[in-house]
């Protein structure tokens, strides 16, 4: 027996060994999603939670105005903080998350005073931040766990995070922010004002929050046995988290991948200073002290204690600075994913500086794929800012800035070329140098175009090297060298089978010679075009699509109520409500088509569904890729290979997204419109009915991506001046599902 | 029936049944897909339309212009209509209806008589209120406002009807003005009491749906009759009369309907 159960034990840890290995192969690293089942607050619909700390509330005896306030607050917090823990940014029961947790609970176990039961939680983000909820949630961000030195610096960060949740700031501050705003003094002295007093009002009082946590948040950390040493710097991380994660000058062989040489126009003299954040700037804006006062109450409390007690680690070093390091690895496809584009490739490159991994060469390449796409599109521009920007960054911005369509076009390729000699399998990074290709036929019809005879820039001597006459032109700078520099990209390859076949393919390739959206605007900014380009938009309105699908995935549908009464505020409980029945409907229209669909969204999902979850969130981001490419040409996901796979799982190319958005509108001149009827009184019954009834406008949308070949069909994206009705929605719904259904 | 009105209700009919070949070929070619308010092509409905009494007299000798009264009155004529429907595309319906109404129409008839050998003539006068019972036959094609959120046959929608009136007249009072130099008095009126009359107009309305099967529909109307009234001048009195009450019973209307959807 007692073999048996040692044979499980090595089992265990075994699995566990192997489970920190496949953390640790960063060279294909995975990128971090949920595991295991999924946690009751998220399964539990918000109104449910609502409904019952609403009951809860009506047990306390606590005055009407104060009961409505909390009654407010519990409806909002409940929908914001489900919606952020279903948006696919927060994880559950991953790596980095369970170490947190551990942390948490060595800081709970060291002060036994503390009530709450304490859930954290990662979040894919790059900013440097952590927070947390009155429930007793709190979360993390790996921008911020990238950055930290030791676990000491976390731990303290999460005793800040512990007492606002402990002593429910989040309520305290919400509950200050609606009395100032409702105060009428306050409002008065407003309008009088030259500045916004109340949100400094606001400020002020958050601050006076924040400092509460830092010190009642260090008697906390002080019970905890870690060492205090470091705890100062965590200032320094907050001074400096706009800034990527070192300042390593940035190589210019290891941009051009050793092929390509940048003009010295294309490099800066001299760049911006790192200054950090203002220590002593006490800013009204912000809600959070300076870090001078931050840094001082902190020295006081430290006063007279021992820095060099205890430990920096008290769960594991090992595994901190293994999760530091996969934070590190997340911050490349997180800058990508917010098309951040310089800080995905100057973090990738940083990465690369001690390491070869194969994702992180991925992430460069995507960015720079993604680079050349919006060069390409003349859509991506920094000349506003890259004068505030610091250090290696700023030079960063100024090479890519510098580069026209071409040569974005072409050191992508270069790179992309590389990658794929070395990972020919690679199912990504094949479509993408495909792509590439196919752009690169816009600019080069010939191959001999990278390496013409005449060309004396491109001319290599027999080992490879740059000849003189190339060197002086590069020295010299002339302007011939920098319109042509481009050409010695790849003036070794176009003699090879490979290159010269995938290069052929891409002058095949469709898709570059503009498609629909092109001639819109062309037609739109024709003089006197606008009205010719509406009513070609009408005329697509009116047509229907015949997509020819059988079975097909509706992701997430959405329903939305706004209410232009209240602030445009969501009506969160209609909303939930409402989205339950779109999803209804959304299926029996499907059915009554013979569609056959699976509809994905979180109401529908059980403890065991966290690949479900996972699915929804990776579809999710996907499409809200899409959408940021949309007027790009065909754009490969950032996770297309995942993408991929799902459509294997799920047996179709076809995903849908739809939605509604309703809103309520408010009457406008009311008392205006029926002193001006009392005129001509006749009238008056027709402005009377305009009056009382109320106005709504809606947003209806439908859109069809098949996923792997990367096309789009917008079935509906329109604005309708009516209300939400029942029937229009089945209507529209039946309409939408008829197109995707008819061949 | 005289020959120009064989003419007039010749030429409607051409025009009508050019209208059901042109729908007939042209839509559904366009496009082969199954529309409708989740697939409920056909449209039965019974809508109540409803003009002012105003430029002539009501089948109740009522509304401003009414038959030998000074005091002011208001009045309404009235339509009822039975329609059916059958949804052509997303934005396209097509709709067969037989209307019925009745109104008033005042007539003046002139008799002529030759009261000389040299050639001289007087006329007899009477003015004569009939009651007007008018059948309509009809064709329309509803456009839906697709851009709005309308998708046939629901929401609001813009009707182009054609179609031809079967009227005809009654007598209900006649006033004789008898010339004394034309000596004996009217007696039987040489009047043609029926007449056809094609016409054309624009609809414009909503059509709700409940319950996914019935259906309110509401909205106004503009018509024209498609006779040369006020060109030239009709054989008929009444033909020439009913012309002209036509255009004004009908050239406004409201329209308010209810029906089923299958």
């Amino acid at each position: 027996m007692y073999t048996r159960i040692a044979l499980i034990l090595a089992w265990a840890g075994l699995a566990g060994v192997t489970s920190i290995a496949q953390t640790q192969d960063f060279n294909n690293y995975q990128l971090l999603q949920s595991s295991g089942t999924l946690p009751q607050e998220v399964l539990t619909p918000s109104s449910q939670k609502y409904k019952k700390e609403l009951e809860q509330l009506a047990q306390q005896d606590l005055g009407k105005k104060a009961q409505k306030g909390r009654s407010t607050f519990a409806l909002e917090s409940n929908f914001v903080l489900d919606q952020m823990l279903r948006s696919g940014l927060v994880l559950f029961n991953d790596p980095v998350g369970k170490y947190l947790q551990e942390v948490v609970d060595k800081i709970k176990k060291a002060n036994p005073q503390l009530t709450k039961e304490l859930r954290v939680y990662t979040v894919r983000s790059t900013a440097v931040n952590a927070f947390a909820t009155d429930r007793g949630s709190i979360f993390v961000t790996l921008g911020l766990l990238a950055r930290l030195e030791n676990e000491a610096q976390l731990a303290f960060i999460l005793c800040h995070e512990i007492v606002h949740a402990e002593h429910a700031h989040s309520l305290d501050l919400f509950l200050t922010v609606e009395a100032i705003e409702k105060d009428t003094d306050r409002r008065k002295a407003l309008r009088e004002s030259t500045f916004d007093r109340t949100l400094v009002e606001k400020n002020n009082y958050s601050k006076e929050l924040e400092m509460e946590a830092d010190s009642a948040g260090y008697l906390l950390f002080a019970n905890t046995g870690y060492k205090t040493e470091s705890l100062e710097r965590v200032y320094d991380v907050l001074k400096y988290s706009y800034l990527p994660l070192a300042n390593t000058p940035l190589s210019r062989d290891f941009l051009g991948s050793g092929r390509i040489q940048f003009p010295n126009s294309y490099w800066l003299d001299s760049l911006n200073a790192i200054t950090g954040s203002e220590e002593d700037e006490d800013n009204p804006q912000s809600t959070h002290p300076s870090l001078s006062t931050r840094r001082t109450m902190l020295n006081a409390a430290m006063a007279g204690k021992d820095l060099l007690t205890g430990s920096n680690y008290l769960v594991s070093e090992p595994r901190f600075n293994n999760l530091k390091k996969v934070a590190r690895y997340e911050l490349p496809m997180l800058h990508l994913e917010d098309l951040e584009l310089p800080e995905a490739l100057y973090t990738s490159y940083l990465l690369l500086q001690d390491d070869t991994s194969f994702y992180v060469r991925k992430c460069l390449v995507k960015g720079l794929y993604l680079m050349a796409k919006f060069k390409e599109s003349y859509l991506w521009e920094a000349e506003d800012y890259i004068d505030e920007l610091e250090g290696e960054l700023q030079q960063v911005y100024h090479v890519l800035m510098n580069m026209d369509d071409r040569e974005a076009n072409v050191l992508a390729l270069r790179h992309a070329w590389d990658l794929h000699q070395r990972k020919p399998a690679d199912t990504e990074i094949k479509a993408i140098t495909e792509d590439l290709f196919a752009m690169l036929t816009a600019h080069v019809k010939k191959l001999s175009e990278f390496y013409p005879v005449a060309n004396p820039y491109a001319a290599r001597d027999t080992a490879g090297l740059m000849m003189d006459s190339v060197a002086a032109a590069f020295a010299a700078d002339s302007a011939a060298y920098a319109s042509n520099f481009w050409r010695a990209t790849f003036a070794e390859e176009v003699g090879e089978p490979l290159f010269i076949a995938a290069f052929k393919k891409g002058l095949k390739a469709k898709g570059y010679k503009g498609g629909d959206e092109d001639a819109d605007e062309k037609v739109a900014t024709a003089p006197g075009g606008y009205t010719k380009a509406m009513r070609l938009e009408d005329k697509r309105n009116r047509q229907s699509k015949r997509l020819g699908v059988n079975s097909i995935v509706a992701v997430n549908p959405l329903y939305l109520r706004l209410d232009e009464r209240f602030n445009y505020e969501v009506q969160y409980l209609d909303s939930e409500s409402g989205q339950l029945n779109y999803r209804d409907m959304l299926k029996q229209s499907a059915a009554s088509v013979g569609l056959k669909m699976k509809v994905l969204d979180h109401a529908s999902l059980n403890a065991k569904d966290v690949n479900t979850f996972n699915d929804i969130s990776l579809l999710n981001s996907w499409f809200v890729e899409q959408n940021n490419y949309e007027d790009l040409t065909l754009t490969q996901g950032l996770n297309q290979r995942k993408i991929d796979s799902l459509a294997k799982v799920y047996k179709t190319d076809y995903f849908l997204w739809s939605g509604v958005i309703s809103l309520r509108e408010a009457e406008k001149g009311a008392v205006g419109k029926l002193l001006l009827s009392a005129v001509y009184f006749p009238v008056f019954p027709i402005v009377l009915a305009d009056v009382i009834i109320p106005d709504y406008d809606m947003l209806y949308f439908s859109i069809v991506y098949n996923v792997k070949d990367i096309e789009r069909s917008t079935i509906s994206f329109n604005y309708f001046g009516r209300r939400d009705s029942k029937t229009l929605l089945k209507a529209h719904l039946y309409d939408t599902m008829l197109q995707i259904r008819s061949r | 029936m005289s020959r120009l009105t064989f003419l007039r209700c010749a030429t409607a009919i051409r025009i009508l049944l050019l209208l059901v070949v042109s729908l007939a070929m042209f839509p559904p070619a366009l496009e082969a897909q199954t529309p409708g308010y989740l697939g409920k092509r056909f449209s039965v409905q019974g809508t109540f339309l409803s003009s002012p009494g105003i430029w002539g007299p009501t089948v109740n000798n009522r509304g401003i212009g009414a038959y030998n009264r000074s005091d002011f009155s208001l009045g309404w004529n009235w339509k009822v209509q039975g329609s059916a429907g059958y949804t052509l595309t997303r934005e396209l319906e097509v709709i067969g209806g037989v209307a019925f109404a009745r109104t008033g129409v005042i007539a003046e008839f002139v008799e002529t008589i030759s009261v000389s050998n040299s050639g001289a003539v007087s006329s007899n006068y009477t003015d004569v209120f009939l009651t007007a019972n008018m059948t309509f036959i009809e064709l329309g094609l509803k456009r839906y406002g697709v851009s709005n959120g309308s998708l046939a046959p629901f929401g609001s929608y813009m009707q182009y009807l054609g179609g031809i009136a079967l009227i005809s007249g009654e007598v209900v009072e006649r006033e004789d003005q008898i010339n004394q130099t034309a000596g004996e008095p009217l007696g039987e009126l040489q009047m043609n009491t029926r007449c056809v009359a094609p016409y054309v107009g624009v609809e414009l309305g909503q059509n709700l749906i409940f319950f996914d099967r019935f259906t309110v529909n509401y909205g106004v109307r503009l018509s024209y009759p498609l006779v040369p009234y006020g060109i030239f001048f009709f054989e008929d009195p009444f033909e020439q009369a009913a012309a002209k009450r036509f255009l004004s019973t009908n050239a406004f209307s409201f329209n308010v309907g209810t029906g089923f959807i299958f």
